[in-house]
């Protein structure tokens, strides 16, 4: 899923995800299994977990345009 | 109704609900979701936003953050709810990352429950500058006033006959989910108190050698908060306010007597 930044909540069931997100990706990306990750983070439905593992951030390309 | 904590973490409680019908544990769901009121931005004004996110799509992320909601300060099982107003300010200038632990609240038990959940991303230059009003509110009005998720199911015993073959496996399964297993001399009986699913090689034994037996009036319920209020509470202020409404209800019948 494409969003300019990380949803605060999960679409499906509403839990909080948003504050997960920076903390997820920093893990991953020193090479920890995100299966793990996930796990340890609290996210144990799918719907919560997917939030995660599809995101696609965009901000940080969007951000340098003027918005008037 | 009997209650039996099954076990009990930090922001989620499960239990088994005995001794009530499925439209009493329906009406406890219902009741924990949109009756219980917490704290939630619920109006923004805008000074100044030069960031990528439109004033609206801000309003937005900001509705969603949980707030802590002081339930000893307010009468939070009352049918009417107070109207009172918390603000919270923020002012920010970019580079960085904006977070809901940014906002300076003007009452220091209305605020986010957890600090780290960004809201705008700042490029160099941008300002961001607002003033949200949060208020009580039901979560059957908008879910963001929702405290937390309720869930139930039936609760069940699963006969599995000892003729079906390789039937260790469903032991050893059911003993990994730390299910309660009882073993006689024919059969298991294995107790869900939370679900269980048989792998698709038993599928053919089910309704005969393997059958599901459900235990009348027994529930198994889960709450889950989103951190405004402790479970516990979420789930005491849910029955009260379910009799305040029965209450209120009994009166109206008998003034319609009179």
């Amino acid at each position: 899923m494409i969003w300019l930044i990380i949803p605060v909540r999960c679409f499906t069931c509403g839990k909080v995800i948003g504050d997960k997100y920076y903390i997820f990706k920093e893990r991953v990306e020193k090479g920890e299994d995100p299966e793990k990750v996930l796990d340890d983070l609290g996210l144990e439905r799918y719907c919560c977990r997917r939030m995660l593992l599809t995101h696609v951030e965009l901000i940080d390309d969007i951000m340098q345009y003027r918005v008037y | 109704m009997k209650i039996k904590i099954l076990e009990k973490g930090e922001d989620a409680i499960r239990f088994i609900l005995g001794g009530v019908d499925a439209a009493f544990a329906n009406a406890l769901r219902r009741a924990i979701i949109g009756e219980v009121p917490t704290f939630a931005i619920d109006e923004v004004e805008f000074y100044e936003n030069d960031s990528a996110l439109f004033d609206e799509i801000i309003a937005h992320r900001l509705a969603m953050i949980p707030l802590t909601t002081p339930y000893d300060r307010f009468e939070l099982d009352a049918l009417e709810l107070d109207d009172y107003t918390v603000t919270l300010s923020l002012e920010a200038e970019g580079p960085g990352i904006v977070y809901s632990g940014d906002l300076k609240s003007d009452d220091p038990d209305v605020k986010p429950v957890t600090p780290n959940i960004p809201i705008v991303k700042l490029a160099e230059g941008q300002k961001l500058t607002f003033n949200a009003y949060a208020r009580l509110g039901k979560g059957k009005d908008h879910a963001k006033w929702q405290p937390g998720f309720a869930y139930y199911k039936y609760l069940t015993k699963i006969h599995v006959s000892k003729e079906v073959p390789n039937w260790e496996k469903i032991k050893k399964l059911a003993k990994k989910r730390k299910l309660p297993v009882e073993e006689t001399e024919e059969e298991l009986i294995i107790t869900t108190i939370s679900a269980f699913y048989l792998p698709r090689e038993f599928e053919q034994y089910m309704g005969k050698l393997i059958r599901e037996e459900i235990v009348p009036n027994t529930f198994v319920f889960t709450v889950e908060s989103n951190g405004e209020l402790p479970v516990e509470e979420m789930v005491s202020i849910a029955l009260k306010i379910l009799m305040r409404k029965s209450d209120k209800f009994i009166n109206e019948l008998h003034k319609l007597a009179e």
